[in-house]
């Protein structure tokens, strides 16, 4: 999986690279519109990850330029702009999906995957953990022999925490990955905490509860080994 | 000293004349009969004519000053447009149209400086927040890292939320200031009120909260589909926080308002103070104290009055539109 980046802040930047290495991912950078532009007319990406604000011009202007020249790059915006309109605009310049700064690097970790699973035909339609089965087309998930019945909630916290398997995902990242921006800290965790007993009530019915691990005071892990 | 002239004449006029008429009641001769005709009947000529200027002279000032009071009314300090006044005839309003015109100036200055510094700092602040947030998950990550050191990376991370959270509500509040969501439509309250409550619904039931809805007759309001959602979250989000356990919302819509109620603890502050930014009842620790603010400054937005009420044990919040 080769992957561009194009952020201005070099922080940012390193924080990116740091966390997708671990995926496995190849990483290239561009910390400009000069930079990116380059980047983009001289090879090709499975997956662009573009800051809007960049010095020397307007992200969206690269969008354009990466979707004329490809349709296959899975693009995703990172922008501090977050009014509806930006959203947008973004969308129809031809981004597959847009996210607000400041982001929790897991949200952004599990929007690349499920962007590159739509846009390239490298990935299965399933994610495999032994017995546990994720079917993302049919939004299904099966244990050994059986169909597990879960609730939408119960089954995006479990798809979003398997999309970050063997890594700590915070319970704030896991109530902005459910509600947005407006859910509050205070409710939302406690709201997680009943959805997490469940879910992890079910799995070990199913013989898979060793997968859901809890990090005290700061989230949970799908761990698989 | 010309007001002061002004003010004298008319004592002075009045005492000459009294002391004629009682010269010609006490002394009743030709010669005060002579002196109160030649000088009575012009005098009182006089003083009509002079009371018939200065009535004119009065109306036009008036005139003048509620043409300042109506450019004072529509004077928007966040809009561009320079203030002017009318030149008048009368210096001391020149003087107080000059004056005016100075200190709009200065208010201008002052505001402007202000809204960007409350804009740049809180979007300034966002890239170090992201940055802190992004090294606290990869903390996290390090396999061979203690309970205690992840006990400090939570409170860190805790703390960092908060700061983002508060960043945000602060950007949100100076966004509807600056009228960044103009485009208004009409919205339908009781629509939009069911959207958010079924986001809402799980964490409603969790917490063993009842709902009652009556929605007797439509609530309409022409203002921005982002605030109203807003606000209505804000709201909802408010009367479950602040309820008790096993307690209820309710929800009315009627023709001319929205109001919202839920059970819960008498408050230890004045509801005024309420609106106010970082107030808040110290019982709910996550609270920002930004969630009213954000709804009065929402309704002020969009035309409507919001109203707290406590009685029975019921908070009520009401919104209604302003020219009611």
């Amino acid at each position: 999986m080769k992957i561009l980046i194009v952020e201005d802040e070099e922080d940012l930047l390193n924080l990116i690279i740091r966390y997708f290495k671990k995926e496995g991912y190849t990483c290239e950078t561009a910390s400009s519109f000069r930079d990116g532009y380059k980047k983009i007319n001289n090879y090709d990406y499975d997956c662009a990850v573009i800051d809007l604000n960049l010095p020397g011009g307007d992200g969206l202007k690269l969008i354009k330029i990466l979707r004329a020249e490809n349709t296959q790059t899975g693009i995703v915006i990172i922008s501090a702009r977050d009014t509806v309109d930006d959203r947008i605009q973004g969308l129809d310049d031809g981004a597959d999906d847009y996210l607000t700064k400041p982001f929790n690097l897991s949200e952004l970790n599990a929007r690349i995957k499920a962007v590159l699973r739509r846009k390239t035909n490298q990935f299965s339609n399933e994610l495999k953990f032994g017995e546990l089965v994720i079917n993302l087309d049919e939004r299904k998930v099966v244990a050994g022999e059986e169909i597990m019945q879960l609730t939408k909630k119960e089954y995006n916290i479990l798809l979003y925490l398997a999309r970050n398997k063997n890594r700590v995902v915070t319970k704030d990242s896991i109530a902005e990955h459910l509600w947005g921006d407006y859910m509050d800290d205070a409710v939302s965790y406690d709201f997680i905490y009943a959805h997490v007993k469940n879910l992890r009530k079910k799995l070990s019915e199913n013989g898979c509860g060793e997968f859901l691990k809890t990090v005290y005071g700061i989230g949970y892990k799908f761990q698989t080994y | 000293m010309k007001r002061l002239k002004q003010v004298y004449i008319i004592p002075i006029l009045l005492s000459l004349v009294t002391a004629l008429l009682l010269g010609y009641f006490l002394f009743p001769s030709e010669f005060y009969q002579k002196a109160f005709l030649s000088v009575l009947v012009p005098l009182t000529i006089l003083m009509v004519g002079f009371r018939m200027i200065t009535y004119q002279r009065i109306r036009a000032i008036r005139t003048q000053l509620y043409g300042i009071l109506e450019t004072l009314e529509e004077f928007d300090v966040d809009e561009p447009k320079k203030v002017e006044f009318e030149e008048s005839p009368f210096p001391i309003l020149n003087d107080l149209n000059k004056y005016l015109i100075e200190l709009i100036d200065r208010i201008r200055i002052n505001y402007q400086s202000n809204k960007q510094f409350t804009q740049n700092a809180s979007h300034e602040l966002q890239t170090p927040l992201a940055v802190i947030k992004g090294h606290i998950e990869i903390l996290l990550q390090s396999p061979n890292i203690g309970e205690k050191e992840i006990e400090s990376l939570a409170i860190v991370l805790q703390n960092t939320n908060r700061l983002s959270k508060l960043n945000s509500a602060l950007i949100l509040l100076s966004k509807i200031e600056h009228q960044r969501f103009s485009d208004t439509e009409k919205v339908s309250f009781e629509k939009m009120t069911e959207e958010v409550v079924g986001n809402f619904h799980d964490l409603i039931q969790i917490q063993g909260l009842e709902i009652q809805k009556n929605y007797s007759e439509k609530f309409e309001v022409e203002m921005s589909e982002t605030l109203a959602e807003i606000l209505i979250a804000n709201l909802i989000q408010n009367a479950i926080r602040h309820n008790i356990e096993k307690g209820f919302i309710k929800i009315d819509i009627n023709e001319n308002r929205f109001s919202i109620s839920n059970s819960g603890h008498e408050l230890k502050v004045t509801p005024i103070s309420l609106f106010k930014r970082f107030k808040r009842q110290s019982e709910v620790e996550e609270s920002l104290g930004l969630g009213l603010s954000i709804v009065k400054r929402i309704c002020e937005q969009s035309g409507m009055e919001v109203q707290y009420l406590f009685e029975d044990g019921l908070h009520t919040l009401t919104l209604k539109l302003s020219n009611d």
